[in-house]
């Protein structure tokens, strides 16, 4: 903007010397109409400055590691004006704060949240002589998503598959079934007729679920970057493992904000949970493992580079 | 795409032809140069911008371009006279610069030349040309600045020339509008069509308020003042630093030894002080600076060693004192001063460099005019005053031949003032004098229609000899003064007038012509004012008193006088025009806006895929429902998510979602009080 300010003194000087030399009417006109323009542009841009709102644009997700970039983008009801600003970034993980430049790009090396702000806003008349901070101003926050790491050797998830089985409440079909005699309350519809009519007893074929216990992932959210980023992506890669084969389990985690439960089933469970703990604080002090739990499979996930 | 591409190139084409048109108006009309047909010439402009506006608009569209104008150009040279018109051209504009500051003219030695419509097509295209590009093409405004101008500079430094209002409105519009829209559409053509359409009312408003505001006529040099003070800064500092060295007195001259009368034209006269004055007695004072006494229609000439007494016997009309601050080679006189003054060569030589004087006024004797019309005798014995050129003598006396009046010398004065009077409008925008004018005179008396002062100060000089009254021109400032209080006289005060010799009284009398000036000074001690505080000898001093705003008088660069009020401006009745002219291209020009912006937008809606098309929708959705104070539908902002981040297309159905709540809420609107929807709909644009 200083550009355009600059030519306009410059013109305006010129003018002002000119009508000083030459003191006519023209260059009087011409003095007094460099003047106005100013105003005039402030005029015709003062609904759009008034309407415009200001926002730092880019992708939502980005996998670590993967090149990235934002923008500032600005909206108004009316022809946009120009603007600036510049764009901070601060990381959770690992509490670095820095103004983006388009050559560096996002900083996607670690995982985690990058938040967005602006700073130094100033959106300006059209001729771009003025400049006025902007009314609205948007943030915008980034998961930089973690890359999966397997676990070498990986867990025997053979232990976390259910030997035992339970009627399945309320009847109803089932995988798995159990052949045993009649009870009285048992469902006349779930009676084994040929078997009864062979056996001469009356026969229940009863559903049946596997009785699964609790499956336990414990993680302590803290540590340097480097160790967090190898959390996470054990995580990812173990969490996917799981739900690949049908096994929930529980995320258990300690973060600044305390002890943390997060449920998962399935796939997008999982990718949830690692949006959430992305957006946590990482802990300072403390561990998940200050705690004993009742859990039929338990596994901590680390951070140290050969820890198993 | 296709849509913004036809409303960008229309953008073009009348943005380029108004500043083709404005840069050529102004050149046409600043230069008075003939061209016999204007309309041709804005067709020119017309031409090139809307060929510039279709070929830039397309790809490869340039090449076209260039050919077309190349080929334009070969056939316009093959003709045979388009050099020659240009070097007429030149030649033209060189002569007006060698009026102004002789610099020498460039001959040209073809036919002369009728019309300059070829050469000024030329430049209104080459600019029509540029500002299309400019527009079409998205790049920096300075490519349409250089052509456009360019001209424009050439008429700021010539004094007389001032382009006509209307064309520098055209010139300005279109110049402001490619700079406030410069950004925007570099950025997004569709934005700065937007933004052209609604900036096209605010700054076409603004510059016809501005050219109302400061009209050529009412101009005030305000820059005269400032100047002044940074010469006298100058001065005093280089006076400081030549301390005890010879100190030097500069004289600016007044009035030149010769006027030229065909070198006169429209006129700005200066503000700045030049002196002050004070009376014992108030009233109207002509202060007589110097007289001309030869005139060979062309100018006006002193003849050199030329003695004569200045001076009659009345009554005292008290004192007049005048201060000029800076010595002047000569004294500036009233009606009449008390002793026996000689004039030599029509001027009171200020030999003794006074700064300051002061001269006690003698008037009339109360009857002088009855005594005047009581004689009917002839003057002789100043044949030197009578002298004509013999062709004008013969013109002048055949416009005399209507002229009825009684024979005294006053009454047929008084009856050639009042001819003059009526011969032409007072304006200090006189037209130039034509290079063919014979005599200066007897063009004004036949075919100017607009002068100021000098023009009927000679026409009633040449008139009075013609008619055998022995008469000169005057040079000097007329002045309104109170009784005892100081009046700073400006370059506006400066005058020009008629003197006429009354045989009866013995003396010179002036005679006002000019239409608005006063219509004679005081000769007499008039009733309601006051008597002469004091009487005094007819003294000058040689100390200048102290003067705060000490400045030197501005140096006249062609005549002398130059301004006196104004008979009639017709600022009222032009204003009341202008207002009823206003008022419904005002209403036009809304009405156009809306119905553009309308357009505009509903294009938008239509154009690219069913995505792009949701979310322009999703946009008027926005818009209708914040007017209507609600939020807009929860569905809708999902459908309009979908569009912009998914890689689903929408379907017509889902679009047809938006389409109807924009109706609803637009009938909604509608069923508003009649000031929202004048607001919606030139505000807004919404229907």
């Amino acid at each position: 903007m200083w550009g355009y300010r600059i030519c306009y003194l410059t013109a305006l000087a010129g003018c002002g010397l000119f009508y000083l030399a030459y003191g006519e009417w023209l260059s009087w006109l011409v003095l007094v109409l460099m003047l106005m323009i100013p105003w005039l542009s402030l005029l015709v841009s003062l609904p759009a400055i008034l309407t415009f709102s200001m926002e730092p644009g880019g992708p939502d997700f980005l996998t670590q590691g993967e090149p990235g970039e934002i923008w500032l983008l600005g909206s108004s009801h009316y022809p946009a004006p120009p603007f600036q600003g510049q764009l901070r970034l601060y990381q959770s993980f690992t509490g670095q704060s820095s103004l983006y430049s388009d050559a560096r790009g996002l900083p996607t090396e670690h995982c985690g949240r990058i938040s967005v702000t602006i700073q130094r806003a100033k959106v300006c008349d059209y001729l771009g002589l003025f400049a006025f901070p902007p009314r609205k101003r948007g943030q915008k926050t980034i998961l930089v998503r973690p890359v999966p790491v397997p676990l070498d050797p990986a867990p025997d998830l053979r232990r976390c598959k259910p030997r035992a089985w339970r009627p399945k409440p309320g009847g109803g079909f089932g995988e798995n079934h159990e052949l045993r005699l009649y009870r009285p309350g048992d469902s006349l519809n779930q009676v084994h007729w040929k078997l009864t009519a062979k056996t001469g007893h009356l026969m229940i074929r009863e559903p049946l679920l596997p009785q699964r216990g609790l499956v336990l992932l414990t993680m302590n959210l803290s540590g340097d970057p480097e160790a967090l980023d190898r959390k996470m992506g054990r995580l990812l890669w173990l969490g996917r493992r799981l739900t690949e084969q049908d096994i929930p389990f529980q995320l258990r985690l300690h973060t600044a904000q305390g002890l943390q439960s997060i449920p998962v089933a399935s796939r997008e469970d999982l990718d949830r949970a690692v949006d959430q703990l992305l957006s946590e604080t990482p802990a300072v002090e403390g561990s998940v493992r200050d705690r004993v739990y009742a859990a039929f499979w338990q596994y901590h996930i680390g951070g140290e580079p050969d820890e198993v | 795409m296709k849509y913004d591409r036809y409303v960008t190139a229309a953008i073009a084409a009348a943005l380029a032809f108004l500043t083709a048109l404005g840069t050529v108006g102004c050149v046409v009309t600043a230069f008075e140069l003939p061209v016999n047909d204007l309309a041709l010439t804005a067709l020119g402009c017309a031409l090139p911008a809307l060929l510039g506006a279709a070929a830039f608009s397309r790809k490869g569209g340039a090449l076209v371009a260039v050919l077309l104008c190349a080929a334009a150009g070969i056939w316009l040279w093959r003709q045979g006279d388009l050099g020659s018109h240009w070097l007429a051209l030149i030649s033209r504009l060189s002569a007006v610069y060698d009026r102004a500051y002789g610099w020498g003219v460039i001959p040209f030695n073809g036919e002369a030349v009728e019309s300059f419509h070829l050469p000024l097509g030329m430049v209104g295209a080459l600019t029509a040309l540029a500002v299309s590009w400019t527009v079409c093409r998205g790049v920096s405004a300075a490519a349409a600045m250089l052509p456009a101008l360019t001209p424009l500079a050439a008429c700021l430094v010539v004094t007389d020339t001032v382009p006509q209002p209307r064309f520098l409105w055209c010139l300005f519009f279109g110049l402001l509008m490619l700079l406030l829209t410069g950004h925007t559409r570099r950025s997004s053509p569709y934005q700065g069509n937007r933004l052209t359409c609604l900036a096209a009312l605010p700054v076409a408003l603004a510059l016809g308020a501005l050219m109302l505001a400061i009209p050529q006529e009412g101009y005030v040099n305000y820059a005269e003042p400032v100047r002044q003070r940074m010469i006298h800064w100058l001065e005093e500092a280089a006076w400081e630093e030549t301390q005890g060295g010879d100190v030097s007195i500069r004289f600016v001259p007044q009035e030149p030894e010769r006027l030229e009368l065909l070198e006169l034209g429209s006129r700005t006269p200066s503000n700045a002080p030049v002196m002050w004055v004070s009376a014992d007695t108030g009233g109207v004072v002509y202060l007589r600076g110097q007289d001309y006494d030869r005139y060979d229609g062309a100018s006006w000439g002193i003849s050199p060693h030329r003695v004569e007494p200045f001076s009659c016997s009345g009554p005292s009309l008290g004192l007049v004192t005048v201060q000029t601050g800076t010595a002047l080679e000569r004294m500036y006189l009233p009606y009449y001063p008390d002793g026996e003054l000689r004039l030599v060569e029509g001027r009171l030589e200020n030999s003794r460099l006074s700064g300051a004087y002061a001269f006690t006024r003698l008037g009339l004797p109360g009857d002088w005019r009855d005594i005047a019309l009581a004689h009917s005798g002839e003057v002789s014995g100043m044949e030197s005053y009578l002298e004509l050129p013999e062709q004008t003598r013969a013109q002048a006396q055949t416009l005399l031949e209507e002229l009825s009046a009684g024979p005294s010398v006053t009454e047929r004065a008084e009856a050639i003032a009042r001819l003059v009077r009526e011969t032409a409008r007072y304006d200090l925008n006189a037209p130039s004098v034509p290079q063919q004018t014979g005599d200066f005179a007897l063009w004004f008396l036949e075919e100017a229609e607009a002068g100021y002062c000098v023009h009927f100060a000679t026409a009633s000089v040449v008139l009075l000899r013609a008619a055998g009254i022995p008469a000169r021109y005057v040079s000097g400032y007329l002045v309104t003064l109170r009784a005892g209080q100081t009046a700073a006289v400006t370059g506006e005060q400066a005058h020009a007038w008629a003197e006429y010799y009354e045989p009866a009284l013995e003396t010179w009398l002036v005679l006002e012509s000019t239409p608005g000036a006063a219509d004679a000074p005081v000769y007499t001690v008039p009733a309601e004012t006051e008597q002469p505080v004091q009487t005094t000898q007819p003294e000058t001093t040689a100390e200048a008193p102290t003067q705060p705003d000490q400045t030197d008088p501005k140096p006249q660069a062609t005549a002398p006088a130059a301004s006196d009020p104004p008979e009639d401006r017709q600022g009222v009745s032009w204003a009341a025009v202008g207002a009823i002219l206003i008022l419904p291209l005002l209403a036009a020009v809304l009405e156009l806006q809306s119905r553009l912006r309308r357009r505009l937008r509903r294009g938008g809606l239509r154009r690219g895929g069913n995505n792009a098309q949701a979310l322009a929708r999703w946009q008027e959705a926005v818009l209708l429902a914040r007017l209507a104070g609600q939020t807009p539908p929860g569905e809708l902002e999902q459908l309009a998510l979908k569009a912009k981040f998914s890689s689903h297309t929408l379907t017509r159905e889902e679009l047809n979602r938006f389409d109807r709540y924009i109706r609803g809420q637009t009938e909604a609107l509608s069923r508003q009080p009649w000031h929202r929807r004048l607001l919606y709909r030139y505000w807004y644009a919404i229907y």
